[in-house]
């Protein structure tokens, strides 16, 4: 499942832009790929993160995975709600299972970002 | 496929994970191979989980009055105790066949484990896992088997546990020569809350490979068996080799920076706070 109205990362993130804002989360192909998620470590609201540093972790049942941020920017919001439920991320990936919330710094990064179309090549779907 | 084995060394839990760590790092820079290694903790050590609830202060005391070090791994998981064991860490990636899901990793590295305790004449079993959430995973590792661990007579032998990064992965794991309860006993029970539950927990859980195998292990044999196993199944041949001068010198500088620093062993993740700070609560303990 690769929505097309997203943008990707080769790192299984996906983003969703709203004017400067960016809406974060890894995809449904990488938390199949986790298996259960029992722990998320989420960034601190208003931390700087840069493009492709690692902003959390994401831990499944036998595993840490690092999430890397997609964009340069500001921390807005994080989903505190993963904090209880952190399955929402097999749940509802694209939705409920959202990470953070990134003001974007820098525009020209979005045209990095890979189209639902290249992200499903990438994935061999 | 040609891959690196480290010889078998002994070192403080601080050293142990910054060398894993820096095996990882040069991987991923491309400046070494896929390598295998075993190794000791000298002294005893406790490790926890990345993402593991910080050690109470109580629990810290208790492991100072017994000559237990304790160190955060970078890796996942739950607690270990690291004294009549043997802990071996794998650093491979995309190139070598592994970086799939994260289940298909595990059951390769668990197939070569699996074929390594055959060619000692232990028929180990594979455990089928269950889908877990949260509030069921113990504090200590080896109160559960879950998927792909390697059990014998049903009780666990073999615990482990990932990182990965980019296109690798480091697995570290923990074969019990011979289980002694006596830290989870001494040392880790007697709080509130967790006592009952992880001595009945561990309790006829675990076994070691003494018990196993009716007899003392010869740690060099086990290791020759497993890296036999590995390099059969993962279809790598291992070649002895040592820690290169960048390996060093990043190691020596993790250890000082990070495994050896209160920061890193007292915090969870970013989200963490100051040991001393923390309130335990059935819902954290739970959660380890």
């Amino acid at each position: 499942m690769v929505p097309s109205d997203l943008k990707y990362t080769s790192e299984h993130e996906w983003v969703r832009v709203e004017g400067d804002r960016a809406t974060v989360g890894i995809t449904d192909y990488a938390q199949k790929e986790l298996g259960d998620v029992v722990y998320v470590d989420l960034p601190a609201v208003g931390e700087k993160i840069k493009a492709k540093a690692e902003m959390g972790s994401v831990e499944s049942v036998k595993a840490v995975s690092d999430i890397y941020a997609p964009l340069t920017g500001e921390i807005m919001a994080v989903n505190e709600e993963l904090q209880f439920n952190p399955e929402l991320v097999n749940q509802d990936p694209y939705g409920k299972g959202w990470i953070a919330e990134i003001e974007i710094a820098n525009p020209e990064e979005l045209q990095k970002l890979l189209t639902a179309e290249e992200y499903r090549k990438l994935i061999g779907e | 496929m040609t891959g690196r084995f480290l010889p078998w060394t002994a070192g403080t839990a601080a050293w142990n994970m910054a060398v894993d760590e820096a095996l990882l790092t040069t991987y991923l820079r491309g400046t070494a191979p896929v390598t295998l290694r075993f190794y000791g903790w000298d002294p005893p050590a406790l490790s926890l989980g990345y993402l593991q609830r910080p050690l109470s202060a109580a629990r810290q005391a208790r492991c100072r009055q017994a000559g237990v070090e304790w160190v955060r791994r970078p890796t996942g998981g739950r607690a270990v105790f690291h004294q009549y064991e043997l802990t071996y860490a794998l650093v491979a990636g995309e190139q070598d066949g592994f970086t799939g899901s994260v289940l298909a990793d595990y059951h390769r590295i668990a197939l070569g484990l699996q074929r390594g305790f055959a060619l000692l004449g232990l028929p180990v079993e594979m455990a089928a896992g269950q889908r877990r959430g949260k509030a069921m995973l113990p504090e200590a590792c080896f109160a559960a088997p879950s998927w792909y661990e390697l059990t014998y007579q049903g009780k666990k032998l073999v615990g482990s546990a990932q990182l990965r990064r980019g296109k690798a992965l480091l697995q570290h794991g923990s074969i019990l020569l011979a289980y002694d309860p006596w830290f989870w006993w001494e040392v880790w029970a007697e709080e509130p809350g967790t006592a009952a539950v992880d001595k009945a927990a561990l309790s006829g859980k675990v076994i070691g490979l003494e018990e196993a195998l009716g007899m003392v292990p010869d740690r060099m044999a086990v290791i020759a068996a497993l890296r036999q196993g590995l390099s059969e199944v993962l279809g790598i041949s291992w070649e002895e080799g040592f820690l290169t001068a960048e390996e060093r010198r990043l190691a020596t500088q993790l250890q000082r920076e990070k495994y050896a620093n209160p920061a890193w062993n007292n915090r969870r993740g970013r989200s963490a706070r100051p040991v001393m700070e923390a309130t335990p609560s059935c819902k954290e303990e739970a959660r380890g």
